[in-house]
């Protein structure tokens, strides 16, 4: 992949709040945009905080002509010269604030318009995840991603420190990891990982051999997610760092387009899938339509009997007759293509059940290891049975 | 008629704010003598909890109507709990009941006609005031007995329509009604076995005929200035007493006594436990009051550390304390300003009563702006007594650097010596986008 993007460290939410800083006040600047984001993040405005937020937020609506800014900072000390030259709105800008306020859903499908218009990997990203869902074997134990040897950070530093990592280990897990989705990991792709490990172990030994076990290996697994999966995504064309990828799975569930969840038990990695259709011409970057053919109503739709599937399906993986609530959401929305927040919201229509089938939620009194758990009535769900009554006929 | 300062000033005030001045005081403390911008709304779902509590719930008994509960503030935002409008609730509401016998706000809980009809009620609010000499719980109550009967109900005062209630139900000849209503009074309270007052005492004799009379000036004159704070001290509960059987004569079934600045009878009282076991013997064990009255006190951490150790531990009164559940039923905790909704409302309104005939602002929360009412909100912790003189500070400063444009760049070093945490703001991000 010879071009480069730069998918901005923000989300809708800020873009939007941006945007509507500066068009209530335009002409503005760049430090009372950063106090304005203080306010809304709820942090004292004192010296410079949350002066790259305003600043990226500044350069990626910059970049998509909402507004006109003269020179956007990269670093503090260039933001102390820059934060006071003028901000303004562009026309569409203006427009894409009014859009908000009027029919917000249309304001984020036009954001996405844009931002696909503008990022080469989300273009990527889409078509990828046009085609079928993406699973991402995340690294995120030594133990059970990388080596059962590594029951510890120190024996982990140990290894690196020898340069010796048990890389054979590592490709046979990933292997394993893969196989879920049916996915054979190819020679090739194995030689890069390998020569990407390798570098990556090159590059920490000295850290190794000095920094604290425990922070260590840490900072080894988010480096090695970062050097690793672009050799994995190469021929979709995803191969850029793992920070990205984060940023794509954000952005699409708050467009309502796609999905991601680490929490399906029948996956040890992430999951990325589509919940919404999206049109394009292949040889355009222009978005023809969107269409949300699994939004809320039909959703809705004989909930509770889909529901009850995907209460068979974790119980069949889990043998247990109560469910975790996060692997029963992960089925439903990965086999229903839908996104967790309508999940949630139907669960909280449906809670008492109906004369076909029962629903019984316990409160969640342990920390789960989730992305984040089941709110339904205010309170975080953890166990959950589905059962078809007997007096049903169906 | 105030001096004018420099042109410029009052062009700023006036021209730019479109503001008669500034709406918000240096130290905005409750007063009953001083007319303030009363805003419910801040005080969200407490309001009605209020009501549920201390009227509602209350009124729907047949017999014990008592209440004996307090108006809180916990917030952890502020270690002290003041400036959260309790002693403003408190009196506000008192007088929006005492306006009509509570008969819009039971009508606001979707009570029936007749229930309403059948029900009156009304509420008086007092306060612990070392430089009006009310230092017991007996001058305190006999305080709210006045602030009852000088509140307006309709085009005249509590005390009159308390009066024409008992000539019309004894139907008592026009010109001679204070003598008759005297004498139903003095047989209403031989009713009573264990009200034991002594009416020949000079000063119970004269408070019952000009309670009978009908001067409520001179009534309200003789409970403030003529009855001695030893007569209020001894026989103030008496005083309240018979006002609780005037009620009852005139078909009020329900009276409720706010009483603020609970503390201070600590820091006043000489003989705290006397002082104490003829307040539980009053308020719990006395006719007609024990039955018709509810007593609900101002309460924060600091009032409740002074008063715990003899509140429940010696006299057996009613807990306090919101952190034992089983309280809640009897206490309304309010929680300031816990969204930039209720803190724009509360703005805007204090604004719209100080600005200039006819001025037509840009936006309702003009000079100020959503976001920078919502850095004030965070900066005061949602307290709304801080959060008004915060803005009443920021205008005052605008004022002398000549600033008429008030924007966040002004507004932030002003509150900077504020904390760094700030309270949360449970409000959804309206803009966030909808499930489709």
């Amino acid at each position: 992949m010879n071009e480069t993007d730069t998918i901005p460290r923000t989300t809708l939410g800020d873009l939007f709040f941006a945007l509507r800083v500066v068009a209530k006040d335009s002409p503005t600047t760049l430090e009372l945009l950063r106090q304005h984001f203080c306010v809304y993040k709820k942090y004292r405005p004192r010296g410079d905080l949350l002066w790259s937020t305003a600043a990226s937020n500044t350069q990626e609506l910059n970049r998509l002509g909402l507004l006109t800014a003269a020179s956007i900072p990269k670093t503090r000390r260039a933001y102390e010269q820059a934060r006071d030259r003028p901000i303004s709105i562009s026309d569409e800008g203006r427009s894409l604030c009014k859009q908000l306020r009027e029919d917000t859903a249309k304001a984020y499908d036009q954001m996405f318009a844009l931002m696909f218009q503008a990022h080469p990997y989300l273009r990527h990203y889409v078509r990828a995840i046009r085609e079928s869902e993406l699973f991402v074997p995340v690294v995120t134990s030594l133990k059970d991603h990388l080596s059962p040897k590594y029951v510890s950070g120190s024996v982990l530093a140990d290894d690196v420190s020898k340069r010796c990592l048990d890389v054979d280990s590592f490709l046979q897990k990933l292997s394993e990891r893969l196989g879920a989705t049916g996915r054979i990991l190819s020679n090739d792709e194995r030689q890069e990982i390998s020569r990407r490990v390798s570098r990556l172990v090159d590059e920490t030994i000295p850290a190794a051999t000095t920094e604290e076990p425990t922070e260590f290996s840490k900072k080894f697994i988010a480096k090695l997610n970062d050097y690793f999966l672009p050799a994995l995504f190469a021929t979709e064309r995803l191969s850029f760092d793992y920070r990205t990828h984060q940023l794509i799975w954000a952005f699409g569930q708050e467009w309502k387009l796609w999905q991601s969840t680490s929490d399906h038990p029948e996956f040890d990695g992430r999951l990325i899938f589509p919940t919404a259709k999206i049109e394009f011409l292949s040889s355009s970057e222009k978005i023809e339509k969107l269409t949300f053919d699994s939004g809320l109503s039909k959703t809705r739709e004989d909930f509770l009997a889909k529901l009850y599937d995907a209460y068979l399906k974790v119980q069949k993986i889990t043998k247990e007759t109560y469910v975790l609530a996060w692997h029963l959401r992960a089925v439903f929305c990965f086999d229903n293509r839908c996104q967790e927040t309508v999940f949630e919201r139907l669960v909280e229509e449906h809670y008492t059940g109906s004369d076909d089938f029962e629903l019984t939620l316990e409160i969640q009194r342990q920390k789960g290891l989730h992305d984040r758990p089941l709110r339904v009535g205010k309170r975080n769900i953890g166990l959950v049975r589905v059962g078809r009554k007997r007096t049903s006929n169906a | 008629m105030p001096i004018k300062l420099k042109p410029h000033g009052q062009d700023i005030w006036s021209h730019f704010w479109m503001l008669r001045g500034n709406p918000w005081r240096q130290s905005e403390i409750f007063s009953i003598d001083r007319e303030s911008t009363y805003v419910p709304e801040i005080y969200g779902d407490q309001l009605s909890e209020f009501y549920k509590k201390f009227a509602l719930m209350p009124l729907s008994q047949e017999k014990n109507k008592q209440v004996i509960g307090a108006v809180w503030s916990t917030h952890t935002g502020d270690a002290l709990g003041k400036g959260y409008g309790k002693s403003f609730l408190m009196a506000q509401e008192s007088r929006e009941i005492n306006f009509d016998l509570g008969a819009t706000k039971l009508r606001g809980f979707g009570i029936s006609e007749d229930d309403i009809t059948g029900n009156p009620f009304l509420a008086g609010y007092c306060t612990f005031d070392q430089a009006k000499d009310v230092k017991s719980f007996p001058a305190a109550l006999l305080d709210a007995v006045s602030f009852i009967l000088e509140s307006p109900n309709g085009g005249e005062n509590v005390h009159g329509v308390l009066r024409e209630r008992i000539a019309r139900k004894f139907d008592l000849e026009e010109g001679f009604e204070s003598e008759a209503i005297l004498s139903s009074l003095q047989r209403e309270l031989r009713k009573y076995r264990g009200l034991n007052i002594q009416l020949t005492h000079a000063s119970i004799e004269r408070f019952m005929q000009k309670l009978c009379g009908d001067n409520t000036g001179e009534l309200v004159h003789f409970i403030r200035h003529e009855i001695g704070p030893r007569v209020k001290s001894t026989q103030g509960f008496n005083f309240v007493h018979v006002f609780n059987a005037f009620l009852r004569l005139s078909g009020i079934v329900y009276v409720i006594y706010f009483v603020d600045q609970i503390e201070n009878f600590a820091r006043f009282a000489r003989n705290q436990e006397r002082d104490l076991k003829i307040l539980r013997e009053s308020i719990c064990q006395t006719s007609p009051t024990d039955s018709m009255a509810s007593f609900i006190f101002q309460m924060h951490v600091h009032a409740l550390q002074t008063i715990e150790d003899w509140w429940d531990n010696i006299e057996h009164l009613p807990s306090l304390d919101p952190k034992r559940p089983i309280n809640s039923s009897r206490i309304v905790d309010l929680q300031g300003l816990t969204t930039s909704g209720e803190a724009e409302i509360l703005a805007t309104r204090c604004l719209a009563d100080n600005r200039i005939a006819g001025a037509k602002p840009p936006q309702p929360l003009h000079p100020f702006d959503p976001d920078i009412i919502e850095a004030v909100r965070q900066s005061a912790k949602g307290n709304p007594r801080r959060f008004g003189e915060k803005l009443g500070s920021i205008l005052e400063n605008a004022y002398l650097n000549d600033h008429p444009k008030i924007d966040l760049a002004f507004v932030t070093p002003l509150l900077d010596d504020d904390a760094d945490e700030i309270s949360s703001n449970t409000e959804e991000d309206i803009f966030a986008n909808p499930d489709r």
